[in-house]
């Protein structure tokens, strides 16, 4: 009885939770580098929800939840927001909502953050789960809480890609620059230089770990070249901001000006060559003035 | 007509004035006695003597005055007589009985007196200047602070009794020394100082209060500080960070150079990431102690300590805060 009353209440604040829910969805965001898998004619059937029993498993955990106390009204109110984020909605609000809780995290915004993921898909959740205890954990990276719920959030929420593909690579890479016989930066660093290399995984399908060991091995193994590993690593992003034939073209371009007969520059000069010719991996943008050219006069 | 017969301290000087007035046939009148002030030099040469002058009005008729002065045992130890209406001689601080008579122009004599008791006393203090000596602040490990009192010799006075009185005027300490000074070790406070000439046989001249105040300030207790433990920082070897030490997995609070009269007091507080409100979690007293295990602090979320040192009689130190995380194992 007192739930029936308690879902009767909600009807009031089904509209606010709507309103709440206008962000962009997570499939509109894993597209954004990826041809849409159908043509526009072909329209996929509308997707369903579960939530009714979203709600029922929300709710049955809240009204049990002695920290957050909320009574069967508030909890009905709350597992109805958490149904709003459809398949799966329930158990991604308890993974964000519990890891946060056993953080330390006050239970009003571990409670925002649950909400945040029951809208967002599972990828996204993982990413989150996964980057903040890799980040936070004493016998990990052991950052401070504030930057490790930033990364967090970088990393899953507001991530602009595949949430997969960036989680993949943040583990990958930070394996990489810790292993002894890699690159053995101290942890701070290695996560630094991870996050920096990460911003540019949306632009590689499936991602970027596999080009950066290639790209990496190239710039550490060329006698020509020289660098040391932070340089090395440094100017990984420095290329990979230009996409996935960015590495490819810097490659070919220093490789020919240092060793073909037909252009005669010196070492630093090739560097420079390399560098323009990954940043011109990607087209010019009509508004984007190339710096090589003289401004055209005005007639 | 009345006899004055002036000496301050003079005990039963009424009954010794009404015996001279008896004898005069004059009924009613008092005496007083008083003790003129003696050059230091005479009082150095002979100290435990102190100078008297006896002055009366006179008698008409009167042409001799006696005085005859006893020990409480009887024993008679001086006459005197004279034609004037004063005396002046020196005696002993102590306590004597005088009995007087007048003689006409015959030089008869009348009947002496009844025999009247009176103490001489031994003279005040003399004050000089700058008579505290102080450096105004308690020494932290005893508590108190030290005080030198200085004064002048005082004829007849062989000791001193030195009374400090606190602002209540209530006296909380009382020394009896040989000297012209004193020292004394005095806890926080105001205080006013007398000092009384002792003569023999204890007897005392007026108090002389030391001129100003004794203050006394109290210190404050040094902030106790954590002795942070330095390792190897986990994401950069090559620098260090400092953390509280661990006891069995539970931070422990160890304080470098801990007092040895104070009490270092703290509480332990909890609060939530994002949360603003500081929720205690404990309190903690450490006695001598030189580490703190805070058991409590299990829970992961913020912490913060706040300690500071306390003893009875000095000031609270400033407080020492130190903020700490405390992460979960796994998840």
């Amino acid at each position: 009885m007192k739930l029936r009353g308690a879902v009767f209440l909600l009807v009031f604040c089904a509209l606010n939770a709507q309103a709440v829910a206008e962000v962009k969805s997570a499939q509109e965001r894993e597209n954004t580098y990826s041809p849409p898998l159908l043509p526009q004619e072909e329209k996929a059937a509308p997707k369903t929800c579960e939530s009714f029993s979203e709600f029922k498993e929300a709710y049955e955990v809240l009204v049990r939840d002695a920290d957050l106390a909320l009574g069967e009204e508030k909890a009905a109110r709350l597992a109805l927001r958490i149904s709003r984020g459809c398949n799966g909605s329930a158990k991604r609000f308890f993974k964000a909502y519990d890891m946060m809780k056993k953080t330390g995290v006050a239970l009003t915004r571990a409670v925002d953050v649950g909400l945040e993921f029951s809208r967002l898909d599972d990828e996204r959740l993982k990413n989150f789960n996964e980057v903040f205890a890799k980040m936070y954990l004493e016998n990990s990276f052991d950052f401070d809480f504030a930057t490790a719920y930033k990364v967090s959030f970088e990393l899953s929420r507001d991530y602009e890609g595949k949430a997969r593909d960036v989680r993949e690579d943040f583990v990958k890479l930070v394996k990489f620059c810790t292993q002894s016989d890699k690159a053995s930066l101290p942890l701070r660093q290695c996560a630094e230089l991870a996050l920096k290399i990460v911003n540019h995984t949306p632009k590689f399908a499936g991602g970027l770990y596999g080009e950066f060991e290639k790209f990496y091995s190239f710039l550490r193994t060329d006698k020509r070249i020289g660098l040391s590993v932070i340089e090395a690593l440094n100017l990984v992003p420095k290329v990979f901001a230009y996409g996935p034939k960015a590495p490819e073209n810097f490659r070919k371009g220093l490789e020919y000006a240092t060793t073909s007969h037909k252009i005669n520059i010196d070492h630093t000069n090739a560097v420079h060559l390399a560098l323009n010719l990954a940043r011109h991996s990607l087209p010019l943008e009509s508004k984007e003035e190339d710096p090589h050219e003289a401004p055209s006069e005005k007639k | 007509m009345k006899l004055l017969l002036r000496k301050n301290s003079l005990a039963g000087r009424s009954l010794f004035g009404a015996a001279l007035l008896a004898l005069m046939g004059v009924a009613g009148g008092g005496v007083s006695w008083a003790q003129t002030p003696a050059p230091a030099t005479q009082a150095s040469r002979d100290h435990l003597k102190v100078p008297v002058e006896l002055e009366w009005e006179e008698v008409p008729g009167a042409k001799i005055y006696e005085l005859e002065f006893q020990n409480l045992d009887g024993k008679s130890i001086a006459t005197f007589r004279s034609s004037s209406s004063v005396f002046k001689f020196k005696f002993k601080v102590g306590k004597y009985r005088v009995r007087s008579r007048v003689a006409d122009e015959r030089k008869v004599f009348g009947v002496w007196s009844d025999l009247q008791e009176f103490t001489v006393k031994p003279k005040e203090i003399t004050v000089p200047e700058n008579s505290i000596a102080t450096k105004g602040v308690i020494d932290p490990k005893t508590l108190t602070g030290e005080v030198v009192f200085h004064w002048g010799p005082a004829p007849g006075a062989g000791q001193f009794l030195v009374k400090v009185m606190n602002e209540k005027d209530e006296v909380v300490k009382e020394e009896l020394v040989e000297g012209l000074s004193c020292k004394m070790h005095l806890e926080a406070g105001n205080y006013h100082v007398s000092v009384t000439a002792v003569g023999p046989q204890g007897i005392q001249s007026d108090p002389v209060n030391l001129p100003g105040k004794v203050v006394i300030d109290t210190v404050q207790l040094a902030k106790p500080v954590i002795a942070l433990e330095e390792v190897a920082d986990p994401k950069n070897p090559k620098t260090k960070v400092q953390r509280l030490s661990q006891t069995r997995g539970l931070p422990t609070v160890r304080w470098k150079n801990a007092s040895a009269i104070a009490d270092t007091v703290g509480t332990l507080e909890y609060a939530y990431f994002f949360g603003e409100e500081w929720l205690p979690v404990a309190e903690f007293v450490s006695k001598n102690a030189k580490e703190v295990i805070l058991e409590k602090a299990t829970k992961p979320g913020r912490y913060r300590i706040s300690a500071w040192a306390e003893a009875s009689g000095l000031k609270k130190s400033e407080v020492t805060t130190y903020e700490f995380v405390v992460k979960p194992t796994e998840y």
